[in-house]
Formats: structure tokens, sequence, C-alpha cells
């Protein structure tokens, strides 16, 4: 059993600026900016009019909180058809992006492939290190082009004793991640980014399993690409889609995600918020961007919004990262919550300054980015606000409800509920046949269910947002929770 | 004489597409119909194409205007997509509105049928010869420059053919969205679009299972068989079919939802006051219960609407078909579009629909419902024309079949032979749209402003050409003033009645007290107009 060389680093000055550039970051947006002010206050507004339309009785208070009420209803099915259409276009265009040529592997000598970084951010994840280290040495690519940081918390006893278990070869090392704030995944990925010598570099998780010959389609692909593309983003896909009902949904919108949306939102040019993991990054530009924000639960999804802004392109490697579906459905609202909170920090970050950010993106893609990140989670907070309005009305038939919508909102809030519902579900269903899971199609027809749970994780993740003390915690996501072998596919 | 597989199932990398040409052949052939039909003052002959125009118009110019003006006997699309252009009243009153849509939809046929038979044949001459098929019958030139709705129908059926044949050829899940699209729209256009979605619904199931089941290492029978009904066969006909009808039946479920919301009954549009089929079909007709005079009717529609030359030579195109794929997913697909045939048949023998043809009830009633065989015989003949591929003589069948095609259309016309226009001209000059037109046109003439209580069900052709702007009427589609109306007119604001024998409201006010504040104007004996006696005449001030 060989040693693995250690690394301590101490968090001695703030990670994010020690990497390089400074811009807004997640913990900023305390302090709201006055856009957003607007914003919450009229949604405070509305609230306060549904509350009024509800409970007084007097006409003059009836009449104004009618009128907010019925303006903010209108507002917000404009909003749902513009998403709608959003993502219409997004997916049509990822049918005509997917038919492009895709450059192969060649066999050139060992010594020719450029040098390569791998971090691996591990926080209480003994469970997993063994398949984690085994998929890691299944990689094909020359060792002595790689350099594997295994990135462990100072006082994670767990993944540590896992790891001194585990014969490491040469070029992995395990890199441990002093005290300091915020304890989040991408602080240890700053602090790992300095520790990089590869000309490129990738962020795998821990319960990941990439292709064998993942690293060699990055390189070729990059080297095939403009230099504006400084990311490739590889597919990922749950290795046990079957497992339950909520897996069967997860797997789904997965494949929706990596093998429709995001190849139309690479189509379309616009910001591509970056997906987790597997994404593989030009070094330099990386360091040059300042790395990721560590107070963003969701520092891939800003990061990507980031490279848009400088310029960048992100691209697509065509090549699939293997996860866990996360089959618990606490567990499940935990990571969602998670990302769910993660998008609306990163919307409220670069929405701070719009005019900056309308400069810098156009208004195309200053639009796509609203639509894209903040229309994720605007959409789940509104869903149940309508879902009820209109299950309100089934059953008791209201006028109050009735007088809500006139001829036009009512119209256009039927093709939003009729098409809107529909195209979602539908993209859902395009995610199973795009994976040949045939059997988890009919599934689809429930997909309402999911999306209930998913406004549960906007909500959570909304009042982790309004609560100082909660608002960049990361919320740990248990892996392990199925066995890779006795998962079927 | 032997055409390769590898004919039958080109890559369309390697097919010129001409679409711009049939489309433009196509527009020139549509735009002269239409002149045609315009001069002879036919456009609006059938009874029916006017209806659909008033459907339409009431959506957005009725005294209940909203979409609960489309009803719930006819389906949707037609009058949706004629909306816009029924709006304006020189649209409206031309017939333009309808035909616009018929138009489009005939040159989307054409196109789509070019594009199938390419892909079923490699060959972008077969496809020419479908397309010219199509475009040279008669009967369809003239329902396409008509608001009547049958072309719409075929443009929607032969896409969803087209997407389901390249979703054989390629296995693109997306193909089938396509379909499903396309299978939804004619759904929303006919009845007859349910019969061939569940047509191709079936090819589906069996395409996605053979697919399935190919991978398959077995070499006996009995071994791809047993593949044919794996595990994995059946889960991928069962993600494929519910795929595709997540899209397909999405019209189908809406319209029966619409029947129930708004009118209380799931299956409104087939057993609706306005929609049963004993409002069309008389006790006496000679199909009813006889399955060979219907199936000798249905057969006598088609040949008077395609010809009995070109059928027969269709026929012997698709058993090729047939016979050279093996009855795969394209050769299936084409299928669907026959299996409106014995729909057909069955219908006329249980007397859900009517139809009569001079050969067995001597006059002529929904003949067009024959027309719909022009798809699969314009299939067929393009897979005829492509007999002799890559010989020297390739050409001579295509040439061959064009002016057989071009022929039949010619002596059909130059005899006068066209069942459907036959048909529409007997409608236009039957007593009965005589004496609508005198009505219409006495009330035109008389027609002082206010409010017009009128059945409209029946009386279509007078509220058309009565020129009376539709928001006057309060007829049975008014919501919530059709009955006050009813039961008491001079109270409802009712400033003119118009009774014809039998209809609901001669059922209802003829001979009442409640018509007795009113004076009757007009009289032919079967229809009758009132005026309310003590309303100052328009234009006398308040």
């Amino acid at each position: 059993m060989t040693a693995s060389p250690v690394i301590r680093l101490i968090d001695s000055s703030h990670p994010f600026s020690s990497v390089g550039g400074a811009r807004p970051s997640a913990v900023e947006t305390r302090s709201f900016a006055y856009i957003q002010r607007v914003v919450s206050c009229l949604m405070a507004v509305t609230v306060a009019g549904l509350a009024l339309a509800a409970w007084t009785d007097q006409s003059t208070w009836m009449g104004l909180a009618r009128a907010t009420t019925t303006m903010s209803v209108g507002v917000a099915t404009v909003v749902y058809l513009v998403v709608m259409t959003a993502k219409a276009l997004v997916v049509a265009r990822s049918v005509r992006w997917r038919g492009r040529p895709v450059p192969a592997v060649d066999d050139r000598p060992d010594h020719a492939w450029p040098a390569y970084s791998i971090l691996v951010p591990l926080y209480r994840e003994g469970q997993v290190v063994v398949p984690l280290v085994r998929s890691l040495l299944a990689l094909d690519y020359p060792t002595d082009r790689l350099q594997v940081l295994l990135l462990i918390e100072h006082d994670d006893v767990e993944t540590a004793s896992a790891l001194g278990g585990v014969d490491l070869p040469p070029h992995f090392r395990s890199v441990i991640v002093g005290e300091g704030g915020p304890r989040t995944k991408p602080r240890a990925c700053n602090l790992g980014l300095a520790e990089v010598t590869g000309e490129y570099c990738v962020i795998f998780d821990a319960e990941d399993r990439p292709d064998a010959d993942q690293l060699k389609r990055t390189v070729v692909t990059f080297e095939a690409s403009p230099p504006e593309v400084v990311c490739l983003q590889a597919r990922l896909e749950y290795w046990n889609p079957n497992t339950n009902g909520l897996t069967r949904f997860f797997a789904a919108e997965y494949a929706m995600n990596f093998s429709l949306y995001l190849p139309g939102l690479v189509g379309h040019g616009w910001p591509v918020p970056l997906g987790g993991t597997s994404n593989h990054f030009r070094t330099n530009t990386l360091r040059d961007l300042g790395g990721w924000d560590p107070f963003n639960v969701t520092e891939d999804a800003d990061l990507g919004i980031w490279l848009a802004r400088r310029g960048g392109r992100v691209g697509l490697v065509d090549s699939v990262t293997l996860e866990e579906a996360n089959s618990q459905v606490g567990n499940w609202l935990r990571q969602r919550s998670r990302w769910m909170k993660g998008f609306m920090q990163t919307w409220l970050a670069h929405s701070r300054a719009p005019r900056r950010l309308l400069a810098e993106l156009g208004w195309r893609r200053f639009l796509a980015f609203h639509l894209v990140v903040g229309g994720t989670w605007f959409t789940c907070l509104l869903n149940p606000v309508f879902w009820g309005l209109t299950l309100l009305y089934a059953v008791t038939g209201s006028d109050t409800i009735r007088s809500l919508y006139p001829a036009p909102i009512f119209y256009a809030g039927l093709v939003s509920l009729v098409v809107g519902n529909w195209l979602f579900a539908y993209t859902m269903f395009m995610g199973c046949m795009e994976r040949g899971l045939y059997r988890n199609v009919k599934w689809m027809l429930a997909v309402p269910l999911y999306w209930a749970l998913m406004s549960v994780a906007a909500y959570r993740a909304g009042l982790q947002l309004l609560d100082p003390k909660r608002q960049y915690y990361w919320e740990k996501t248990t892996h392990g929770l199925v066995s890779e072998p006795a998962a079927g596919a | 004489m032997a055409v390769s597989a590898a004919a039958l199932r080109p890559t369309l990398a390697t097919l010129p597409t001409r679409r711009r040409w049939v489309a433009a052949v196509a527009a020139i052939a549509s735009l002269s119909a239409y002149v045609v039909a315009a001069r002879r003052g036919a456009i609006l002959d059938y009874p029916d194409s006017i209806a659909h125009l008033l459907i339409s118009r009431r959506v957005v110019a009725s005294s209940t205007p909203g979409l609960a003006q489309l009803g719930n006997v006819w389906l949707p699309l037609p009058h949706l997509l004629t909306l816009p252009f029924a709006a304006i009243g020189s649209l409206f009153y031309s017939g333009l509105a309808g035909s616009i849509v018929s138009m489009a939809a005939f040159v989307a046929t054409a196109v789509l049928l070019q594009r199938t038979v390419m892909r079923l044949t490699g060959s972008c001459g077969a496809g020419w010869v479908a397309a010219s098929v199509f475009m040279t019958n008669p009967a369809v030139l003239y329902l396409q420059a008509t608001p009547m709705t049958e072309t719409l129908l075929f443009a929607c059926v032969t896409g969803a053919v087209y997407a389901v044949v390249c979703w054989g050829q390629s296995g693109r899940y997306e193909w089938l969205a396509v379909a499903g699209v396309a299978a939804l729209l004619g759904t929303m256009s006919r009845y007859e679009g349910w019969i061939v979605l569940a047509g191709l619904a079936a090819v589906v199931v069996i395409g996605a299972a053979r697919r399935d089941a190919r991978t398959t290492t077995a070499t006996t029978i009995g071994g791809r068989l047993a593949a044919l009904g794996s595990r994995g066969a059946r889960g991928a006909a069962e993600g494929s079919v519910v795929f595709f009808l997540a899209i397909a039946a999405g019209g189908i479920g809406l319209w029966l939802l619409w029947n129930q919301v708004l009118f209380g009954d799931w299956l409104g549009f087939q057993r609706g006051t306005y929609a049963k089929p004993s409002l069309w079909v008389s006790a006496g007709e000679p199909a009813v219960g006889d399955l060979g005079v219907a199936l000798r009717t249905y057969g006598y529609a088609v040949t008077g609407n395609v010809g009995p030359v070109l059928l027969a030579l269709a026929a012997v195109g698709l058993v090729v078909l047939v016979w050279r794929s093996g009855l795969d997913v394209a050769s299936m697909a084409v299928g669907s579009l026959v299996l409106l045939a014995p729909f057909y048949v069955l219908s006329l023998y249980l007397g859900q629909r009517p139809l009569h043809v001079t050969q067995i009830s001597g006059d002529l009633y929904n003949t067009r419902f024959g027309l719909l065989m022009i798809l699969p015989v314009a299939i067929g003949l393009g897979v005829l024309a492509n007999l002799g591929a890559g010989r020297a003589w390739h050409l001579v069948p295509k040439v061959a079949l064009v002016a057989v095609a071009v022929g039949s259309a010619a002596l059909s016309v130059h005899g006068g032979d066209v069942s459907v226009v036959r048909e529409a001209e007997a409608f236009e000059s039957s007593p009965t749209e005589e004496a609508n037109a005198a009505a219409a046109s006495w009330w035109r003439a008389n027609y002082d402003d206010g409010l017009v209580l009128m059945e409209g069900f029946g009386n279509e052709t007078v509220i058309f050409e009565s020129r009376i702007p539709l928001d006057r009427f309060v007829y049975e589609g008014s919501y919530q003033r059709w009955e006050p109306a009813l039961t008491d007119p001079a109270e409802s604001d009712i400033t003119w009645i118009y009774l014809r024998a039998d209809d609901e409201v001669h059922d209802r006010l003829a001979g009442t007290p409640a018509i007795d504040r009113y004076q009757q104007l007009f009289d032919d004996g079967v229809r009758q107009i009132f005026r309310l006696r003590d309303r100052a005449p328009a234009g006398a001030g308040a």
C-alpha cells in the first residue's frame, strides 16, 4: 500500500479573491439592489391584495385588492407564456444542434496529450470512495499527464479513513482543506484550483462514473472548438433510473436537461448554467475568471453565467458521466432545495446591476438569463398558487376567482394551462425516449406530482435564503443509497 | 425490372428535394381552380361551406361572441384557422376566408405526397407523379377552392403518414412527435382523422416492437416471434405509442372535455341535438343494414371521384409496395389511409353517415367521402411510377401515369362527370335553395335593424345571404339569450322572427300569443318572416 502525498491548505484569505479577479458574489445578495426591492414590494403587495380579497368585506379594499391581484395574475400569465415559448425554442433548437459532427479520439502518442487535472471535492463520502477511485483509475489517459486532487475537509475523518485504506497511485493526491468558511464545495474547489497543474481541469463528484475516454474526447473537442469555448460540459446520466418512481422522474429530467435543454441553450448561444460536475475547463481561463463563488450553493450555474458575461462560450462533449439518482424523497428535497437556492442566489447576484448585465450579455442573452435562471425557481414558486386557484374555482365556482381573469388573461391562462403544462410534461417524455427508457414514458403522465415536489423544494429554498443562518448553508446530499451492481437500468 | 431494397429506403441527403417547385406548381393549380370556381359562382355551392364560415365569424361577431361559438358538432380546427380571415367582411361574404385555408392545405398536401413517395421509392420523379395525380383531380381542385374541410384533413393525415414513414426509416423518435402533431391537427379537422390516428397508433406499436426485436440473434420463426413478444419489445412498443399518443390523442381528449364542460355530454358531438345521425340518415337508406349495398355505394363514390382506371392502377402500386417492403412501417402507414374505406362502409351499414350515389339511390349526397381515397391512390400510383427505376426506360411509366391522370381528369371535366361538383351544383339549384335565396333576398332589401330570432341549424344560407350582421341574430348558440327569446321575444328586444316549417322557432312560437305582437311580412308556405308591430322604424329617432 502506497501512501499518497497529502497537501494541507489553510484558508488564510478570502478564497474567492485569492484565485482571480473580483466580481459580485452571492454573499452580496444580502443587500438587495433597488430593482430587487421593487420586485419584492410588488410581490408583497400581491400577497396582501390576495389576502384582502379573501378576508375583507369593504368594497374599496376589495376593489383595490382585486385590481392588484388581477394585474399580478396577468403578469404571472405572461411570465408563464414567455418561459413556455423559450423552452419550446430551446428544445426545438437542440434537435438540429445534435446533428453536428463529433470529433473522434485519435491515437496520438501519450506524450502528445496535454496535462489534465481532476478535482474531486469530498465530504463524508467514505461509502463511495472505493468505487470512485476505481472509476478514476479506469480513465483512459496517460497517467504521467494526469493529476487527481481529492479535496477533503480537515475534519472529515470518515473520508480520510476510507482513503487511508485505498492504494492510490502517484498521480493521485489528497488535499486537506483547512478551517474557514463557508464550508462549501466551491471553496474546496477554489483551494484545489491553486494546486492544479494541468492545461485542462475538470470537476467530478464522489459518485461519478465518467466514460473511460471522457478526458481524451474532451481534449479533441477543445482542439476542434474556437478559443472562446472555455468550458465543455459532459452529459450526466443516472445509472439507477428504475429504482423507484422518484428516480424515474429524476432520470427523465436529467436526460431532458442534458440531451435537449443544454444542447438547445448552446445552439442558441445563450448562457448555460453548468451542471455541477463533469464540466471541463481551460485552466487559465478558469483562473482568470476567479474560480467559483464559495457562497453560491450552485457555484457551477453561477460560473456558467460569468463565462457568458466575459464573452466565453460553453460547449458540450459527447461523453457520459453516470451518477446515482437520488431515491429518497427527503434526500432529494435537500438536494433540490440547494439547487433552487443556488439559482435564486445566482439570479440575485447577477441582477444587482441589470444595466451592466445587459451591456455584457446583449438583450437576447439577458432575457435568456432571466428565463433560464430566474424562470426556473419563479415558476416553481408560482405553480402552487395557480394550481390552488384552479382547484378552488373547480370546487367552489367562486366569482371572486373568475373576476381575476378578464377575457385576455383567461385565454392566455388557458393556453398556458393546456399547452404549457403539456409542453413541459412532453419534454420529460422526450427525456425517456432519448435514453431508451421506454417503460418509464407512461410514468411521465404523473409528472405533476414531481412538479409539486419541486415547488416544495423551491419554497424551502426561499425560506432558507431569507434565514441569515442558512442563507449559504450547503445541504449535504447523501450518496450510496443504492448499490451500483443492484441497480438495473 | 427489379428495384433494389436500397432504392426503397434512400437516405434523404442523396435526394434532390424540389419542394419549392412542387409548392409552386400546386399554388398555380390551386389559384387557377379557385378563379374558375369563383367565375362560375360555385365557391359556396355546398351549404356546409356557408355553415363553416358562419361558425368562424360568430366567434368574433355574434350576439354572444367567444370560443363557445365553435359549438360541438364540427371539429374546431378549420374554423379556428378561418377565423382571422372570416373577421374581414369581404373575405367572409366571398367565401375566400375559408378557401384560403383549403388552398394552403392543398399546396401542403401536394408537397407532402411528393416527399412521402420520395421516401418510399427514392425517386423524385415518382414523388412528382403522386403529387400530379392529386393536383389534377377535378374534385380535389374544386373542394380546395371552397371553405370545405377535406383538404385540411388531407394535409394533416398526409403529414402524419410522412412523419411515421420517416420514423420507420430513421428510427429517430422526434419524427413520432412530428407525426403526433400532424395527427393531432387531423383529429381536430374531421372525424376521419380519428380513424387514421387509430391506424397509425397500431403501426407505431408494431414498428417499435419490431425494431427492438431486430436485435435478436434468433434465426427461427419461433425465436423471432418470441423476440417480438419479449419484455424489451413490449416496452419499446408501449413507450413509443404513449409518446406518439401523448400528442396525437390530445385533441380528441380536449374535444371530449369541451363537449362535457360546455354541453354536459362527453359524446355530445355524436348524440347532441344537432349532431345525431338521425338528422341526416333517413329511415329508408338502402345501405343501412345491407353490407353489400354499403360496399357498392362507397365503391361508386370512390370511382366517381378518382376514376376506375386510376383506382385499378393505384391498387397495383400498393400491392407492389407491400410486396417489396414486406409490410414494414412505411407500407403500414400508407395502409392506415386505406383504413378509411372500411370505416365508411361500416358507417353506411350502421346508419351513422349518409352517402348517396346515382347508381344506388338515384341522387348524389356526400359523394366527397369517396374522395378521401385520393391519398392512397396518389401514393400507389407514385410507387407504380417507379417501376423501371435504374433502367433506360424509367421515365416511361412516370410520363404514362401522369398522362393517364391528366386524361382522366380532362374526360371527367369535359363530360361534366365530377360527382362532387355535380352534387354541389345540384344543391345550389335545388328548389329549397332557390326558395332560401328568395327569402334572403327579400329580407336583405327590407331589414331595417333590430335583433333577429332565428334557428341557425338548417337556415345557414338565409342568414348568410341576407347580409344581416351576425351580432343581430339570437340563435340556438346564443348563450342564455335563446330560451328567453323563444319564451317572450318582444320582452327580449327581438324585432324580427324567422320561422321555417318544423324548425324550433316554428315549433315554439307558431300560433302562440307571443307572436301576435309581430306582423308577418314574408311567407312562401315554408318560410315566414315577422317584424315587431309597434317598433319605431329605423331612422325615426328614439
